[in-house]
């Protein structure tokens, strides 16, 4: 298991490292200095100048020591200054930004979590019921339905007509702007679960071992949350990693329409003003939490599903 | 999907081609309708109202924006300036923009482009997915070792993010959508359509196709693609709205369209700032968009199970 651990871990890293490449390579080939202020309409720099500033923050070395120092940096936590932001350096920025992203994606996960896998249970359990219909028809709009779409409905509905809640969260000490953010990023995961949930509750019920339980005279709750649960449940498990991914990049369209205080917003502005050294380190946090979600993912699996645990010993002694 | 039904849909989709079907003898003639599998999947698609009302949706949105100049006479940039940001009206039914612009025609435009990026992008893939998916999956050796570490390559990225990083360097644009959204659109397609060329190699009529010597490009053509079709329509119709979503996500950020073309996803981020004082500006475009993906959605869900009764029971 520690072996199986450490050589997932081991081959993150050129994951990682292609990611960065590329995203480095792409953002050295857009045109134009980041320091031209012709990018924000101010008048021409001389050339002399321009050159100077640039060799400041070490844009006139190769490209390769460029990208060698960019990672040799990150290794130590030392993710350079911000272009865009001078003065501060892209590590303050996270320590403001970072918490409020993670705790509005967290709550989001968790109400999908929370909410997805109960409705998706009751709905598979009695199913074509009125419930199960309503489930069913909110998975739908919660799929096809893009995160920004709905925050704007949020808002006409809870701010504008029923004026219960505020229509920004630029506030974002006060918990009641948390609600509208969070719904809006939770429900297509929300979606998500229920549908998986579902379906497996609805695949594991023909199963043979069901007739076999019912049969001996077991309750049908005890069917359906001692024998059924666990393996219905492995599916979801596995869509939870991606749906995390989603959730990362999903909170910066919701958080630009919110106006939340979090790193989603430093992303769009920092493409604009080329700002590169939080582009990179952007691009590394959302790719290592994919990463590192669907490792976690894997993991799981193998604690819920006996099988797949046999399998990957017999994998290891080969 | 079950051995049989393959055989039937292999055999729907050739019985056009081959002239013996009609020339039966008359004596063998059976009273049933001649009935083909797309008549078959209209007959199922009809019964699902979700489905159906999508079905008509669509249609009616393709209508307008192919009409677009007819039923908005107005156009996308023209400027009132003695109607700014007026609330729905008879002149103006939807109301007018923050620069005096007809809100209907900037929607109806607005459609226009989402479709065209939408239908365009799995264009692309189509051209390119397909024909990739078939060779990897049938061929196998080399050729999918190549092509499918491409695709692993390029599906670790998440999709937006990669999509973003390819605009700001492309800057925006139209050309420059389709550009940075197809060079990830064939992904998904060609990964289905190899899966399913994998698991028809080893059948038994494609290994009596080869028996008789059916040259292996033939194979492909006559009896792998068949096929592979309803998964390619089902992957396409779940493809346009994600290249929809995609292209209004990029025109969201600032990215995308460039003004003063309109863009759903533009046009909420332009007016979210006005929804206090003028909800209509960014409330209409949000629910168009979000109208289309569900009728897409729920299409793609219907067509699926149309073509694929039997995953049901």
């Amino acid at each position: 298991m520690t072996y199986y651990l450490l050589k997932r871990l081991v081959a993150i890293i050129p994951t990682l490292l292609a990611m960065t490449l590329i995203t480095f390579l792409v953002m050295h080939a857009i045109p134009g200095s980041p320091f031209d202020p012709a990018i924000f309409g101010g008048n021409d720099l001389p050339p002399e100048v321009l050159a100077n500033i640039e060799a400041k923050y070490g844009l006139d070395r190769p490209l390769p020591e460029q990208y060698l120092r960019f990672i040799g940096g990150m290794l130590v936590g030392d993710f350079g200054t911000s272009y865009a932001f001078k003065s501060r350096s892209v590590s303050e920025l996270l320590r403001d930004t970072f918490p409020v992203s993670l705790q509005l994606g967290t709550m989001a996960f968790t109400l999908a979590l929370g909410l997805g896998i109960p409705l998706g249970i009751l709905a598979g359990a009695r199913r074509g019921s009125l419930l199960d219909r309503a489930v069913t028809l909110l998975t739908t709009s919660g799929i096809a339905l893009p995160s920004f779409v709905v925050s704007v409905l949020l808002i006409l509905v809870f701010s504008l007509v029923l004026r219960l809640l505020p229509a920004t969260s630029v506030r974002w000490e006060q918990p009641q702007t948390w609600i509208l953010p969070t719904l809006a990023l939770a429900l297509g995961p929300l979606a998500i679960f229920a549908r998986y949930t579902r379906a497996g509750i609805l695949d594991e019920l023909s199963g043979d071992y069901v007739r076999t339980a019912r049969a001996k005279g077991l309750h049908e709750r005890v069917v359906l949350y001692r024998h059924v649960l666990k393996s219905a449940l492995l599916p979801v498990v596995t869509v939870a990693g991606p749906i995390f991914a989603a959730i990362a990049t999903g909170s910066f369209l919701v958080e630009t329409i919110f106006a939340v205080p979090g790193m989603g917003r430093f992303f769009v502005s920092s493409i604009f003003a080329k700002d590169y050294p939080v582009i990179m380190t952007l691009v590394v946090l959302y790719g290592a939490a994919l990463v590192l979600s669907n490792l976690v993912v894997d993991l799981l699996y193998g604690a819920l599903d006996p099988r797949t645990r046999a399998a990957a010993r017999l994998l290891h002694r080969s | 999907m079950s051995l049989e039904q393959e055989f039937t849909i292999a055999a729907a989709a050739q019985a056009p081609a081959h002239p013996n079907n009609a020339a039966a003898p008359p004596a063998q003639a059976l009273p049933q309708r001649h009935r083909t599998l797309w008549g078959d999947v209209w007959r199922r698609l009809r019964r699902d109202p979700a489905a159906l009302s999508s079905v008509i949706f669509l249609v009616l949105l393709v209508l307008l924006v192919v009409l677009a100049p007819f039923v908005a006479p107005r156009g996308y940039a023209a400027q009132d300036y003695t109607s700014l940001r007026a609330l729905p009206n008879t002149r103006y039914w939807l109301g007018t923009d923050n620069a005096g612009r007809d809100l209907w025609a900037r929607l109806v435009y607005g459609g226009r482009i989402s479709l065209f990026v939408g239908v365009s992008v799995q264009l692309v893939a189509l051209a390119v997915g397909v024909p990739l998916g078939l060779i990897a999956g049938f061929y196998g050796g080399r050729a999918d070792a190549v092509i499918m570490r491409v695709v692993d390559v390029l599906y670790a990225f998440p999709n937006l993010l990669f999509a973003i990083l390819l605009m700001s360097w492309l800057g925006p644009g139209l050309t420059n959508i389709l550009v940075a959204l197809s060079i990830t659109g064939w992904l998904t397609l060609c990964r289905v359509v190899r899966a399913q060329a994998l698991s028809l190699r080893t059948r038994d009529f494609i290994e009596a196709a080869r028996a008789v010597g059916v040259p292996p490009w033939r194979i492909l053509l006559a009896h792998v693609l068949p096929n592979t079709l309803s998964v390619i329509i089902t992957t396409v119709t779940f493809g346009i709205p994600q290249a929809i979503l995609a292209e209004a996500s990029l025109s969201f950020i600032g990215i995308g369209i460039s003004p003063p073309m309109p863009s759903w996803g533009q046009m909420v981020s332009d007016n979210i700032l006005y929804i206090r004082s003028s909800w209509h500006l960014a409330v209409f475009p949000a629910v168009a968009l979000g109208l289309t993906m569900l009728a897409f959605t729920s299409f793609g869900d219907g067509l699926r199970d149309a073509l694929n009764p039997r995953a049901h029971e």
